[in-house]
């Protein structure tokens, strides 16, 4: 490696580095946008739907938060993106993905985090101080569908059967005490009637005819006629 | 509402001055006996040509057509039945009636003078009559030893016909026939 490359790669390392330091100043050019986000810890706290929010690194963001799901992304992939964000040396760090892995925060593992990370974050979502008035603003939008969710309809209960009541109770105390002999009396002047509860109304015909051969009633001499010149020998 | 009834009034014009006698419609018959008009029809069937007798029935499908309140095939079977019976008797052909066998309608005519032993000559002529009245090609097999007379389709007469003379009773042979529908 040459003197002028291996100064290059040092000024990199270290423009990372002061990067590294400042989480939430992200700028173009200088870091990939996964990086930063995964570095904040108010995205790490949110829904991999809010990290898309950010103005500096929104596009391209919001192209991998659309993602969660996915797994590392491809070194392809990867190298696509930092040339979105141009970095300085993408000749240097595209052609060898590999030789930066250690040293840079660039790495699609972060992002494999982030995408995984969400529904454990969202489930406690929490204010960081270091959060914009933007994301604050929109850390309250996310919460708030959690928080205002309507409530589930309340189940009807079904009523409380009553419980069967004492026939010492009331009964005792509305109904007058009749001897057996003039309870008999009664019956016979008045027997107890019952009556079945009226039929509920048929769905289907009550009967029908099932049979294959039943006898047709035609209307028409023609239909009449029609049918029986459709006889044949069987 | 319809006309159900046929009326006969004036149906036949004896022009006594000129000797004739038109129907209703125009068409000159003459009166015969029927002991002459035996023989004439025993001749037709011993020569196996009944298109005179079956003619005839043609014209009289037309004298029904005509006085039919519609097309026969759209009306009610009594008020075909009623028109044709109609029309039979004014030309001495017996009193008609109709029954329904399952699917098969038969055709009774009963009065008629002594004509062929096997009754071909009626045949014919009820043959031809419903095959203009309702514009289908109808036979009429008649079922031996009876006044009664099948409608089948014309492929299948020679079959029934032969059925008949074999014996076979009317119920036999309406069993022995089937519907596309029952199968």
């Amino acid at each position: 490696m040459s003197g002028p490359q291996v100064e290059r790669l040092q000024a990199l390392l270290t423009r990372v580095q002061t990067n590294r330091s400042r989480p939430r100043a992200p700028q173009a050019g200088t870091a990939e946008p996964m990086a930063v986000i995964a570095a904040s810890p108010v995205a790490a706290a949110r829904p991999a739907a809010a990290a898309v929010q950010p103005a500096a690194a929104a596009p391209v963001a919001a192209a991998a938060a659309r993602e969660p799901s996915r797994g590392p992304v491809p070194r392809e992939r990867a190298s696509i993106v930092e040339e979105r964000v141009n970095i300085p040396d993408r000749v240097s760090v595209a052609q060898k993905p590999a030789a930066r892995a250690p040293s840079q925060a660039v790495q699609p593992p972060a992002r494999e985090s982030i995408a995984q990370e969400p529904a454990a974050g969202a489930r406690k979502p929490m204010r960081d101080r270091t959060a914009t008035p933007l994301e604050m603003a929109l850390e309250g939008e996310l919460s708030r569908p959690l928080a205002a969710a309507p409530a589930p309809a309340p189940v009807p209960r079904p009523a409380a059967a009553p419980a069967p009541r004492s026939p010492t109770a009331s009964t005792e105390r509305l109904m007058p005490a009749v001897t057996p002999q003039q309870a008999s009396e009664a019956d016979l002047e008045r027997p107890l009637t019952l009556e079945a509860e009226p039929i509920a109304e048929a769905t289907r015909p009550i009967a029908q005819v099932v049979s294959k051969h039943a006898p047709q009633l035609d209307a028409t001499f023609g239909a009449m006629l029609k049918r029986s010149l459709s006889l044949r020998p069987h | 509402m319809t006309d159900t009834h046929f009326d006969p009034g004036g149906f036949f014009q004896f022009d006594l001055a000129h000797g004739r006698v038109r129907t209703r419609g125009g068409a000159r018959v003459i009166v015969l006996a029927e002991n002459v008009l035996a023989p004439l029809i025993m001749t037709a069937v011993q020569n196996g040509d009944l298109t005179a007798i079956r003619t005839l029935g043609s014209q009289l499908g037309q004298i029904v057509g005509q006085s039919l309140p519609g097309t026969a095939n759209t009306l009610s079977p009594q008020i075909v039945l009623t028109h044709a019976g109609a029309v039979m008797s004014l030309y001495g052909w017996g009193r008609l009636k109709l029954e329904q066998w399952g699917g098969a309608l038969v055709l009774v005519v009963e009065g008629l003078p002594p004509l062929d032993e096997d009754n071909l000559a009626v045949a014919a002529l009820l043959g031809g009559m419903f095959s203009t009245l309702c514009a289908a090609e109808v036979a009429c097999v008649p079922i031996a030893r009876t006044t009664k007379y099948i409608m089948v389709d014309p492929r299948i007469a020679e079959q029934v016909w032969a059925w008949s003379k074999s014996g076979d009773s009317l119920a036999t042979i309406a069993s022995k026939l089937s519907s596309p529908e029952a199968a």
